[in-house]
This record gives structure tokens, C-alpha cells and sequence, in this order.
């Protein structure tokens, strides 16, 4: 009885933590030592499980189970096939719609359209059909859309207003006869000043404090040292 | 200097070892059951205390021993034990209300596992059923669905067969067992053998064929 409660630990450690360490080999090992006291303190059942069974042996059944299924538990099964051939075969299944967002919006865009208040945008001095100043911004970008009216081309520069009747929607394109040329300001923005004016800061206080660095920390040197 | 060479080196190994302990995890075989017990763990009754399994139809059958089960088995467990059983005959009991089944061979209790039942819409008969006949690789004409070491039941369908076990899980019937176990208790039946399942409900009448 030792023996087969013996080989029954060996076998389960060795299934269960197979390749764990080697350590856990030494457990069986040590448990020989102890042997006939660990077969019997560690039965297979305590004994009032082995009373319990011995009385009743559905009590054994009881305690393997995992319990009842509550009654209208939900629960998968497979699809009956005489149901599936009756169902019709619906559109997705054939060609399966793809769960990524894509960038082709296909939802219509919102009805709003102001029509009586006035276009802040084009508000100006030079407020037409072709372009516009906004007070403000410097530089006026145009769209200059292709000659097949396609893709509109974007020039770096600034904000420029869409050309009405240019690409965009595609159609027929007309091209502008005078585009207006992109200008370039000559003196960068206050933020660009300030950015670049904050990094030569960045850039000297982090040489300065290299610079000084080893020289404060020498007299703390010097006081260590004597003790050492 | 190097007196403290010792604990550094311990605390070292001590960080391996915490690093290892907690990145590794045991290497599971899929497709393998939690908990699988070979091992000569039973519950033998006296010989002359033999307890009796009553079936709904008034049989008796006397239990030499039982399967040393030590905790509920999970969805997908099974034991299977058949060491130093002698051979008898062979009957199976199905307890749908605990969900288990188990295989009784000359008295001693070979085989228990975790079984997928019906549906409340489509319940599993209650009774005593002979197995009517065995196939190793069955396909459901019905539900076309492979139903390997199918053991038919009823003249209907009903029948025990490997399944995915899996709690939330449901039969149209049939009794779904985990795929290794139900090649074991392939092996060990044969046509006409009895499987006794017992009501879900006590009080509901069975529908005996024996």
C-alpha cells in the first residue's frame, strides 16, 4: 500500500511538473525517507471521505461532479444541417465584409449648409470667386487642380481656400487662367523665433553645466578622500 | 571588498531565479486534458459491503470499487483506470443531472468523465439503452458534423460520441465525451452492452428500450 501511494506521488509530480528544476525530483526522494508515515497520513481520501463513500457511493459521484446545469442554461450546438439548406445563403457569407475601417467614407456627409450667414472665411479685401485674404495668415495658398480634374495639388505654404468648380469632386476641372503664385515670407514667425531662441538656451546652460559640473564637486572629493 | 562578494553573488542568483521563476510558465501539450489520472487510485469496497448502483428500471448492479477522484473534474477531464480490473462485463452509467459518466467493468468503475448532454429543447432520453452499434469514424448525416467512436443508442440518433467539451456546450442529444476517452471506451464496449442514463430530473418518467 505504501509503495503504490509512493509510486502514484513520483508519477504525478513527474507529469505535472515535468522539466520544472530538478529540485522537485528531491521531493520523492525525501518522501522515501519519511515513507510509511506519508502513505498513511496522506491517503487518497481523509477518512470521513472513505465513510462517506463506503456509506454511500453516490457521494463519490457527487464529488467529481462539476455541479448541475442550471436548468435553461444557454448553450451552443452545432447548427442542424436540414436548417441550413432551407436558410437562404445570405450576401456576407459569400463575400465577407472586412472588419478593418477603411478610408472611403460611404455614409453621406451631414445636411448642413448655412445659406444665409455669411462666410467668415472669405470675409476681406479680396474676397472673390478665385481666392481670398484671411486676416491673419500670410500667405495665401491656392489648389490648382490638374488639367483632368482629379487630385488637387497642394502647395506648402499656408491655408489657401479651395478654388470653387477645381478638383476635389472630380468633374471636369477648369483650370485658372492666372493662378496667383505661392509667396514665401522672408521673416519667420514669432513661435519659430521663440523656439529657436529657447534651444540656443537649451544648448549653452547644458555646455555651461558641463563645464562647471567637475569643478563643484571637487572640494566634496577632497573631504572624502583623507577618510578612505 | 570581497567580504561582500557572497551576498552580491546570492543576491544575483537570487534575481536569475526570481526572473526565471517568473517568466516561466509549463509547457502545456495542447490539446490535452488538465487533469489526467492513470495511476491505481480507487476506492475498493469490502466484499461483503458491495454497494448497489440501482438503474430507473429496477436493476441492481454491485460496485467492487470506485475511481479515487480527488477534486471535481473540469470541462474536458476525464480518468481512466483499468489496472489490475479483471475482465466482466462492461456497463455504463450516465448521470446527466451531475454531468459525469462513468464505466463499470466487473464491478470496479474503469473510466469517469465530464459529458456534454442536451438541450433543454432537445433533451437526452433517460433509460436503459443497449448500444445498438459502434463506428470509429462516424459522420452526422443529420448535423454533418464528425461524431468519432460513435456508440448508437437509440434508432433515432441517440448516441455517445467524442465531442469538444467545453462548459456552455450542448448536444442535440447525443452524449459528448473528450476525444481520448471516448476511443477508450470504444475499445472497451461492445454491441449490446448497457448504458443506463439517468433522468435529469428524478421524477421524470424514462423511456426504457431494454
Amino acid at each position: 500500500m505504501g509503495n503504490i501511494s509512493l509510486n502514484r506521488t513520483v508519477r504525478r509530480r513527474r507529469r505535472s511538473r515535468k522539466g520544472i528544476s530538478k529540485a522537485w525530483a528531491v521531493w520523492p526522494a525525501a518522501l522515501l525517507v519519511v515513507g510509511g508515515t506519508y502513505a498513511f497520513s496522506s491517503s487518497p481520501m481523509g477518512g470521513k471521505a472513505i465513510a462517506a463513500a463506503l456509506a454511500d457511493p453516490l457521494s463519490v459521484f457527487a464529488a467529481r461532479s462539476p455541479g448541475g446545469r442550471a436548468p435553461g442554461a444557454l448553450t451552443q450546438t452545432k447548427p442542424s444541417r436540414t436548417k441550413g439548406a432551407q436558410r437562404p445563403v445570405e450576401l456576407a457569407e459569400v463575400f465577407p465584409s472586412e472588419r478593418v475601417l477603411s478610408n472611403i467614407r460611404t455614409r453621406q456627409p451631414d445636411e448642413f449648409a448655412p445659406a444665409d450667414l455669411p462666410d467668415a472665411l472669405f470675409v476681406g479685401p479680396l474676397a472673390g470667386p478665385v481666392g481670398g485674404a484671411v486676416p491673419g495668415i500670410d500667405a495665401i495658398t491656392p489648389i490648382v487642380p490638374t488639367g483632368t480634374g482629379g487630385v488637387p495639388i497642394f502647395t506648402p505654404g499656408g491655408i489657401g481656400p479651395i478654388v470653387p468648380g477645381g478638383g476635389g469632386g472630380g468633374g471636369t476641372g477648369e483650370t485658372p487662367t492666372e493662378p496667383t503664385t505661392p509667396v514665401t515670407p522672408s521673416v519667420p514667425e514669432p513661435t519659430t523665433w521663440l523656439m529657436m531662441i529657447a534651444g540656443f538656451f537649451a544648448v549653452g546652460s547644458a555646455l555651461r553645466a558641463r563645464r562647471h559640473g567637475p569643478a563643484m564637486t571637487l572640494p566634496v572629493q577632497a573631504t572624502i578622500t583623507p577618510l578612505a | 571588498m570581497w567580504r561582500y562578494a557572497v551576498p552580491v553573488a546570492a543576491l544575483c542568483i537570487a534575481g536569475i531565479g526570481i526572473a526565471i521563476g517568473a517568466t516561466y510558465t509549463p509547457a502545456e501539450p495542447p490539446g490535452r486534458p488538465a487533469f489526467v489520472s492513470h495511476v491505481d487510485g480507487r476506492i475498493r469496497y469490502p466484499a461483503d459491503r458491495y454497494p448497489m448502483l440501482k438503474t430507473p428500471d429496477g436493476v441492481e448492479h454491485p460496485v467492487h470499487s470506485l475511481l479515487d477522484v480527488r477534486r471535481p473534474l473540469r470541462f474536458g477531464d476525464y480518468v481512466w483506470n483499468e489496472k489490475g480490473v479483471p475482465s466482466g462485463p462492461v456497463w455504463v452509467r450516465v448521470d446527466l443531472a451531475k454531468q459525469t459518466l462513468s464505466v463499470f467493468r466487473d464491478g470496479h468503475e474503469i473510466g469517469t468523465a465530464i459529458i456534454l448532454f442536451g438541450t433543454d429543447g432537445k433533451p437526452t432520453p433517460a433509460g436503459t439503452f443497449p448500444v445498438m452499434a459502434k463506428a470509429a469514424t462516424h459522420r452526422s448525416s443529420l448535423y454533418d458534423a464528425p461524431m468519432p467512436f460513435m456508440l448508437r443508442l437509440t434508432g433515432d440518433g441517440v448516441a455517445i460520441h467524442a465531442s469538444n467539451v467545453r462548459q456552455g456546450s450542448a448536444t442535440h442529444g447525443c452524449i459528448g465525451i473528450p476525444h481520448r476517452f471516448a476511443e477508450l471506451l470504444f475499445g472497451q464496449i461492445s454491441r449490446g452492452d448497457q448504458v443506463v442514463i439517468l433522468p435529469l430530473d428524478p421524477g421524470q418518467p424514462t423511456a426504457s428500450t431494454a
